[in-house]
């Protein structure tokens, strides 16, 4: 096991474009999420990793062992493509004990292997089924027993939940989560999905373009994103023009108290952001600047309304114990802490 | 979905079956015949009721007996098929390997060059090879026709391996690589099971090319080297229309075809596809 590095890595595609350079550290034994929309060079910067995409430049160290020059074989990494490639003419078993047919591993080795493997994938009695005659969930667990049977150093999955139903997807993903600990291996998994990347990874990288936007902890990524265009993919995050005077923060939707200051300059329109669950709102009409509800969208645990304020449209998120109705004329709160200003401010 | 056909898909289908069977009855017919004559329906005269009283023997009598030279001309026919397929193949997957995978320069270019055979006429190729040939001495053996067999199917197999390339997901093959598969072992265990039922289907039309092929033997063999389709010609060449032996000769010219068509099929239903093959 070992951590990961890649230093300024740039590989190009069959279309022409370039991808990086990009730069990702993960900690041995730790889960990365890269998050970005489609065409981001997610996928791409996964190939580059498993040494399908060549690098043009740049490094790429497994723990202390420098890899960049070495096949994908050589590197001792293991991929789970996003359809899985299971192959078809052979069973589940046939498909798991591949990499160790390939090595000559004695038999008796291998049925051993195979019980453990089995064993921490839950995958007992589908041993003779063939991939058509499995679920997707299935499909997906012999396609990860098939490449942790090899004990790689580093795990690759590209998309490993978008192939799932809706209801599959967060026990596949607590199941993922599992074994990626049981195993302890260094792991980078592909998603477009900013809730997926959330509920698996222990560090989370936004690409767009070809390039890395931000890395960090979730909870950095998604309170204090750097660009706008982080804070945008993060989910729906009100973005607007604000200029600092005095101790005041002026919004085109009236003047409020703000901290998180860093990145404004004093008089100088910049960009910030306010999150729509850390605006509270009021029936009241005095408890500061008032708004009138533009619509309403019932979400189960909560409720998004869109106030217009100033001509101003906001999204907010409230609990849905106090409901409001559409044209009512209401009053809202936002603390200091909540705005950020973002320290990247290119748009 | 309903399994069942309506009135109208039966009366097509049977319009069908009808078309692909109808060319076979007449043949079946003249074969057992001796006297079928315009505008007789059926034939006039049936061969067993002159077998007896014929010096010589008639129909399926002749085509059996050996001096009708069948067994011979089957056994060429039967290995040149073989061989052509087999040096086809050892060609063509490579090229279509290439063609389907990798971009380069003058790609279209050389997917238009293979395909030149098809346009030239036979009879072109076939002069201007026995020509080479004469020159060389080499003329009028086995290994000539089976060389001219390759010019009409080359093509054809490099056509048809290409589109099989094409489908096939890449992924799986770089699956096995980082599974730690050797490039053979990937070739035995991934690759080839996975374009098989192409290969097959390649194979099946390279057989059927072969059978059939008249000209090119003609001319390369020197009428050295008998098949089933220059003892069919000699035979519809020298005789009035629907010679009982030239039917006879027709319905066999058709079994190598049917044969490897069973062959291939029973390979290519999808349990024995998917239980059978890799055992390795």
């Amino acid at each position: 096991m070992s951590g990961l590095r890649l230093q300024n890595g740039v590989t190009v595609f069959d279309g022409g474009g370039q991808i990086g350079p990009v730069s990702l550290d993960i900690p041995d034994g730790q889960m990365m999420a890269l998050l970005g929309p489609s065409g981001s060079g997610k996928t791409t910067t996964l190939r580059m990793i498993a040494g399908l995409a060549p690098l043009q430049s740049g490094q790429l160290y497994f723990g202390a062992r420098e890899v960049t020059a070495l096949s994908g074989q050589a590197r001792n990494v293991g991929m789970v493509f996003q359809n899985y490639g299971l192959f078809p003419h052979m069973t589940a078993e046939e498909n798991i004990t591949f990499g160790l047919r390939m090595k000559g591993q004695p038999k008796s080795e291998q049925r051993e292997h195979l019980a453990w493997i089995l064993e921490m994938t839950r995958l007992g009695g589908l041993e003779k089924r063939f991939p058509k005659e499995l679920s997707g969930g299935q499909k997906q667990r012999v396609a990860l027993a098939r490449t942790l049977i090899t004990e790689p150093d580093v795990l690759l999955l590209d998309e490993p939940l978008s192939s799932l139903d809706a209801n599959l997807r967060e026990d596949m993903a607590l199941f993922i989560k599992d074994l990626q600990r049981e195993f302890n291996i260094t792991t980078i998994f592909v998603t477009h999905d900013q809730e997926e990347a959330m509920m698996l990874a222990d560090q989370v990288t936004v690409m767009a373009d070809g390039a890395v936007l931000q890395q960090g902890l979730p909870p950095e990524i998604f309170d204090r994103p750097l660009s706008a265009k982080v804070a945008e993919f993060m989910g729906a995050a009100n973005i607007f023009t604000g200029r600092i005077q005095g101790i005041n923060l002026q919004t085109p939707f009236g003047n409020f108290e703000a901290l998180n200051t860093e990145g404004a300059e004093a008089g100088k329109g910049t960009l910030w952001m306010v999150r729509p669950e850390h605006i509270r709102l009021f029936r009241e009409g005095d408890k500061g600047p008032g708004a009138v509800i533009k619509s309403a969208r019932y979400h189960g645990g909560f409720i998004q309304y869109e106030i217009e304020a100033h001509g101003f449209v906001l999204k907010t998120r409230q609990n849905s114990d106090v409901s409001f109705q559409q044209g009512e004329h209401v009053s809202f709160q936002i603390a200091p802490q909540h705005f950020w200003s973002f320290p990247e401010q290119d748009h | 979905m309903s399994n069942r056909l309506t009135a109208l898909q039966k009366v097509l289908l049977s319009f069908l079956l009808l078309a692909f069977i109808g060319p076979f009855l007449p043949l079946a017919l003249a074969s057992v015949s001796f006297r079928w004559g315009w505008p007789d329906l059926l034939p006039s005269i049936w061969w067993w009721e002159k077998r007896e009283a014929a010096r010589l023997p008639l129909a399926w009598d002749y085509v059996l007996d050996p001096v009708s030279r069948l067994l011979p001309a089957l056994q060429n026919t039967v290995l040149i098929a073989a061989l052509v397929t087999v040096i086809a193949l050892v060609l063509s997957i490579p090229a279509a390997r290439i063609l389907a995978r990798q971009k380069f320069r003058g790609k279209n270019a050389a997917e238009l060059y293979f395909a030149l055979p098809l346009i030239v006429p036979e009879i072109a190729t076939g002069i201007g090879m026995f020509l080479i040939f004469l020159q060389f001495g080499v003329q009028g053996s086995l290994f000539t026709v089976v060389l001219a067999h390759l010019v009409p199917i080359l093509p054809y197999m490099i056509r048809m391996l290409t589109s099989v390339y094409q489908e096939l997901d890449g992924g799986m093959l770089d699956q096995a690589d980082l599974l730690g598969a050797s490039k053979m072992q990937r070739f035995r265990y991934v690759e080839l099971p996975l374009i098989l039922p192409g290969i097959l289907a390649a194979s099946l039309f390279s057989v059927l090319i072969s059978t059939n092929v008249f000209l090119l033997t003609f001319y390369m063999g020197q009428g050295q080297v008998e098949t089933l389709a220059t003892l069919l010609f000699a035979k519809v060449s020298s005789g009035g229309a629907l010679d009982p032996v030239a039917a006879a000769f027709t319905l066999i010219i058709t079994l190598p075809g049917i044969f490897f068509l069973g062959l291939t099929a029973r390979s290519l239903k999808d349990d024995v596809f998917a239980g059978g093959l890799d055992k390795g």
